[in-house]
């Protein structure tokens, strides 16, 4: 049996093969402590560890002093919004974010509510954007923090974090940006965006599974309350023995993604829509969310006339995401698509595809010849 | 280089890698997707996760998967505080920090923090450890199965015996013991453990908690449900299926392990103490790859950085202590040593490449540093 075509690079992607190299030596050979101070195997690992460090903070133009390790964006996700929350509650107790958001935002938020806080949700416009005015009115004196994510992880949109970032210093407001789907797909800037909170993952960017990493901005300082305890590794903000090998992964990724991004996204953006192009002649085909403001390796389109189970059906040869995959457990409809204002019927027959590094031409054509074959009653003839 | 330092880590078991590998090569899908390639992935963390309970001779529901040994004694510590509503928390004297400093933060809110006693030989007190039952209902007492120090292995089925119809919830950290003593839940009688796969020749940032059916853990990490929503974020496979194949390597060959490294232990401690070493907890059951020492008046770190201009790696202890490094071990004082004995500790842990040959030469070496001591100031500090 042939494997499956792989176009779900948003749900996580396989460990580049320079990555791989770059972390065989940290697991066989070089797999001291980076904590032990007292040998020349710590101190290498220790090495390794703020080689990476440097690497991760190159990408987003922040200093490596910046960069605290945890298993990954959801981790980070929680150490931020948590930590922000509780060590700021002085100050105000309520939040503001977004419906479209990943579940790790929405349930860690949902949590704070729990203890007292009060969130606020914005609704996107229907091209999955949110309305920065409607940002401006929901702020309050008494608002502590707005967690964004820089590029929705099943539509693909990118939200303009920029001008999200100028109104939240401008009003004295923290700001988390969730880019664990942005990281070596759009330019991320720290400084001139004015982000002071920032989740990251690595297997997202080619990096490998279980590492991640927060960015917390030291001028003007954000502060955090721990929500790991132990050794007092990464400055007191994550204890843990730090995983040598991931994290030398993730950096290597991270390298390779400041390095190559640009050529990158035209290649994949090429594909993308060479994709998209060979679907029109199904019927009642849309696209949900915006086109412009999109990264280019995400399709994320409803078959309206179609059922899901024979969507199902005709995709059993194409690894696509009917939803998140982090909700595919359950069977309900996108929540993000719900949000958008999409019917149920479209919500439950969105497919997202998404391209990525290894994807090849040829991946499109057959998958485009796949779903016309297998979906033959509802392509338009020509 | 010899290295000599298991107790910090260990090198990853060259079959464990052969284990890993096809999941950076070949198997990359998340766990959660729905298609065929990542419902492979979901079979091998399953299938790693009921090979673990079969060492442990638990269900595999009752595993939960962390990023490591310190996330996994946090998620107990505040899962099961929050999840129990416990009103008092019971730690062992010479607790990990990834205990103790979860332990404190809990007393500075609502719990009361108590320490079960230590005593000179390396042990908890249990018989001068009152146990006031109305005191104890509903508390939580967390003590670890064998000492990262001293290598001392804890009597925790008395200590679960003592507690029976207390209404406490046990747990115990056998982040050390695995592979070296046996780790049998039920026989131990205790509610949650903790293992870690980096001290067992596994990878680095990966670890479990293992809880009783019974057991009500809130979660501390959420978003996206994983883990049967006891702690999400996408699973890292390969450190997953690494994990599972060095338990069970550890299991298997874990008589084989004590034959290698229990007589070249006894042979060094043997020599130590012709030469006037005090050995910490000599007459104590301890595992048998572990040396805890010290010569009058030397300092424990004089000793690590002399062996290690001599290329041996040892540790003067624990090596998870990263920002205090110069403190003399808590787990000594916990014991009832002075100061200045306590900074004389030199911790030698011994592992599957350990060889008589480097234990002779490291006696050779330690001969020649009693020398170059003995003609310093006394507490030659570093």
């Amino acid at each position: 049996m042939s494997r499956p075509i792989y176009l779900d690079y948003s749900a996580t992607t396989p460990v580049d093969p320079k990555v791989a190299e770059m972390m065989i030596p940290y697991l066989t050979e070089q797999f001291g402590n980076p904590a032990s101070r007292s040998h020349a195997y710590g101190w290498e690992s220790e090495e390794a560890v703020e080689e990476a460090r440097k690497n991760v903070a190159a990408l987003i133009n922040a200093d490596a002093k910046e960069i605290v390790w945890t298993s990954g964006a959801t981790e980070s996700i929680n150490l931020a919004l948590k930590g922000a929350a509780h060590f700021y509650k002085e100050k105000g107790k309520h939040l503001i974010s977004v419906k479209t958001e990943h579940k790790a935002t929405l349930d860690t938020l949902s949590e704070l509510e729990h203890e007292g806080f009060e969130v606020s949700y914005l609704t996107p416009k229907a091209d999955g954007l949110i309305d920065i005015n409607e940002l401006i009115s929901i702020i309050r004196p008494d608002t502590l923090l707005v967690s964004i994510m820089f590029v929705n992880n099943e539509i693909g949109v990118i939200q303009d974090i920029p001008a999200i970032g100028a109104l939240c210093r401008s009003k004295g407001v923290l700001l988390h940006v969730d880019s664990a789907q942005a990281c070596g797909k759009v330019d991320i800037d720290v400084m001139t965006m004015n982000i002071d909170l920032m989740s990251m993952s690595a297997h997202k960017v080619y990096g490998p599974k279980g590492i991640g990493a927060l960015y917390v901005r030291r001028k003007p300082r954000v502060r955090l309350e721990a929500q790991m305890h132990g050794g007092g590794h990464e400055r007191g903000m994550r204890s843990g023995t730090l995983p040598t090998h991931q994290i030398v992964g993730m950096g290597e990724a991270f390298r390779i993604a400041r390095e190559e991004m640009n050529i990158e996204n035209q290649r994949i953006r090429y594909l993308r829509d060479r994709l998209w192009n060979g679907l029109q002649s199904i019927k009642a085909i849309s696209l949900n969310g915006s086109f412009d403001k999109r990264v280019p390796h995400n399709l994320n389109v409803s078959f309206n006339e179609i059922e899901s189970a024979s969507l199902m059906m005709a995709l059993k040869d194409i690894a696509v995401s009917s939803s998140s995959a982090c909700t595919s457990a359950s069977s309900e409809p996108s929540y993000v698509l719900r949000a958008l204002g999409c019917s149920d019927q479209l919500a439950y027959s969105a497919i997202r595809f998404s391209v990525g590094r290894f994807t090849t031409e040829s991946d499109i054509d057959h998958t485009v010849k796949l779903l016309k074959k297998n979906l033959q009653s509802f392509v338009m003839s020509v | 280089m010899h290295y000599m330092d298991h107790n910090a880590t260990t090198p990853l078991d060259p079959n464990v890698w052969e284990a890993m590998l096809p999941y950076y090569q070949y198997y990359y899908a998340n766990a959660s997707s729905r298609h065929r390639l990542g419902m492979q992935q979901r079979d091998a963390v399953e299938s790693a996760r009921e090979r673990i309970a079969n060492v442990l001779r638990v269900e595999p529901v009752q595993i939960i998967f962390t990023s490591g040994g310190t996330e996994a004694n946090n998620l107990f510590l505040y899962g099961a505080s929050y999840g129990r509503m416990a009103k008092s928390i019971w730690v062992g004297a010479y607790e990990h920090p990834s205990i103790m400093e979860p332990a404190k933060t809990l007393a500075r809110k609502e719990w009361q923090f108590k320490v079960i006693p230590g005593q000179q030989d390396g042990t908890l007190d249990l018989d001068a450890w009152q146990i006031d039952k109305t005191l104890m209902k509903d508390s939580i007492v967390s003590a670890m199965l064998v000492n990262n120090e001293t290598g001392v292995i804890f009597d925790i089925k008395k200590l679960a015996e003592r507690l029976e119809n207390s209404g406490t919830c046990l747990h115990t950290d056998a982040t050390q013991a695995i592979g070296k003593i046996p780790v049998d839940f039920e026989a131990l009688g205790v509610d949650a453990l903790t293992l870690s796969a980096h001290k067992c020749y596994g990878p680095k940032g990966i670890g479990a908690l293992v809880v009783s059916k019974r057991l009500d853990i809130a979660p501390q990490i959420i978003g996206g449900g994983h883990e049967r929503g006891r702690r999400s974020g996408t699973e890292p496979v390969p450190l997953i299926v690494g994990f599972a194949e060095a338990v069970e390597r550890a299991e298997m060959q874990r008589e084989a392990w004590v034959h290698h490294v229990k007589p070249l232990r006894d042979k060094l401690e043997h020599e130590l103490k012709s030469l006037g070493a005090m050995v910490f907890a000599e007459n104590t059951e301890r595992v048998a790859n572990t040396t805890y020492f010290g010569f009058d008046g030397i300092h424990g770190d004089s000793w690590v950085i002399f062996l290690d201009e001599g290329e041996f790696a040892v540790s003067s202890g624990s090596a998870c202590s990263t920002h205090k490094s110069v403190n003399a071990s808590s787990v000594l004082q916990a014991m009832g040593y002075q100061r200045e004995r306590a900074e004389t500790a030199v911790r030698i842990s011994l592992g599957w490449a350990t060889t008589v040959d480097a234990v002779e030469a490291l006696l050779v070496l330690i001969k020649q540093g009693l020398t170059k001591f003995s003609k310093m100031p006394a507490m030659y500090l570093v």
